[in-house]
């Protein structure tokens, strides 16, 4: 089914790989696709393991995974979402809803253009605010969840589309393996659903914005992840 | 494996701490370098001994002033500074702008570091706890003086204390 209103913005990162995939497994082809990318954009083969199969595939590129598809796209040279060119192709997009992918903070110019950006980030708003929630979720209630939202120059703070919630992975390869899938299994459910009703989060005293995790806390996190899979 | 956070300067050289390692080889070389830097800074100081001091950089001294009464709104705006920046300048203005042009003050990283550590440990905060251990990178990584290390002794201790803590709160070996 092709998505007339809604686009995406894709990056070659672990991602868009996710969300490009697991739409297209869903039969969900995003209405237009631009694909932002500077030099070959490839990146460095990793281990696919067993307990990765079915999630994606994080050796297929994602130009790989447009053009397996027949998928028409557009490419612009660049990174951040927030360069010159990138805000005349996003401009030039029909869809109201473009699904972000990452590529920076967007700022006012490209969240002016009268675009609805969905992003899914990987903590329950408001509670997990910010960068690598789902490490400390992990370690201090031993679960993970995501929130979509729409974008606003505030971070983390736009009116939220859907949340879920998700059991501990069971292998270690959590930045580049469990969060891109997560995001893209709640961005399936959401583009699935059709519906696209936002509701303002809700004031709390436990929100926290989270800086990206030091690396003890990170072994803490997956080490706890592991040592659930061997007790099972 | 080495222990890279603390390698090179880390006040002039900051780390993104991006896709950063773990496995147990990674947390053997953290504690290996925990125990070196811990060697040879002598007893910690007492609490009390800092509470009671003046401090000249402006931002150290309100820092300081956190650690008797507590303002998790304000060190948390110190905590985004630093997250932010991997600097915290001599002084800021009401509006929080930069308001020095002096970042080098070890004072500013030891005390943020120990209100983070004391406030971890009344909150369970992670996001405290967090950035006291990259604080603490950085205080290994540079050259202290010998009045400085009694208190980055305290940092130290106070991290072991809680991350050995924590880890067997999850009964996750450390």
């Amino acid at each position: 089914m092709i998505l007339k209103d809604v686009g995406i913005v894709l990056l070659t990162n672990m991602r868009s790989k996710a969300f490009i995939q697991n739409l297209v497994k869903n039969d969900l082809i995003p209405g237009e696709i631009v694909l932002l990318k500077k030099g070959e954009g490839k990146s460095n083969p990793i281990s696919v393991l067993q307990h990765y199969e079915g999630l994606f595939d994080p050796n297929e590129e994602v130009e790989n995974t447009l053009k397996l598809h027949n998928l028409e796209y557009k490419t612009v040279e660049a990174t951040d979402c927030n360069e010159p060119n990138v805000i005349e192709a996003v401009k030039g997009m029909k869809s109201k809803y473009l699904i972000y992918c990452g590529g920076g903070i967007l700022e006012k110019e490209i969240l002016s253009l009268g675009k609805k950006f969905i992003h899914v980030h990987p903590g329950i708003v408001p509670k997990y605010r910010g960068s690598t929630c789902f490490y400390y979720s992990i370690i201090a209630e031993k679960k993970c969840g995501a929130t979509a939202f729409f974008m606003e120059e505030k971070i983390d703070t736009g009116n939220v589309l859907a949340q879920k919630e998700y059991a501990i992975p069971n292998y270690s390869d959590l930045d580049r393996i469990f969060d891109p899938w997560m995001r893209s299994d709640l961005l399936v459910d959401i583009i699935r659903s059709g519906s696209f009703e936002e509701k303002p989060q809700p004031e709390s005293e436990d929100s926290e914005t989270y800086f990206i995790i030091h690396p003890v806390l990170k072994h803490l996190a997956i080490e706890y992840c592991l040592k659930q899979k061997m007790s099972c | 494996m080495q222990y890279e956070y603390t390698l090179q300067n880390r006040l002039e050289n900051s780390h993104k701490y991006e896709f950063s390692p773990y496995g147990k080889e990674f947390i053997s070389a953290y504690k290996d370098s925990r125990e070196e830097s811990r060697k040879g800074l002598g007893e910690a100081i007492k609490l009390d001994a800092i509470i009671d001091r003046k401090f000249e950089s402006d931002t150290a001294q309100k820092i300081k002033n956190l650690i008797r009464n507590p303002d998790d709104e304000t060190l948390g705006r110190y905590i985004k500074k630093y997250e932010v920046t991997k600097k915290l300048w001599n002084a800021y203005s009401a509006d929080w702008k930069r308001a020095s042009d002096d970042y080098s003050d070890p004072y500013q990283y030891l005390l943020l570091s120990l209100s983070c550590l004391l406030r971890y440990r009344e909150t369970k905060n992670l996001k405290m706890l967090n950035t006291a251990l990259k604080l603490n990178d950085l205080l290994c990584s540079i050259e202290l003086d010998d009045s400085l290390k009694s208190m980055l002794a305290l940092c130290l201790d106070l991290e072991k204390e809680v991350v050995s803590e924590l880890y067997s709160s999850l009964s996750v070996d450390l």
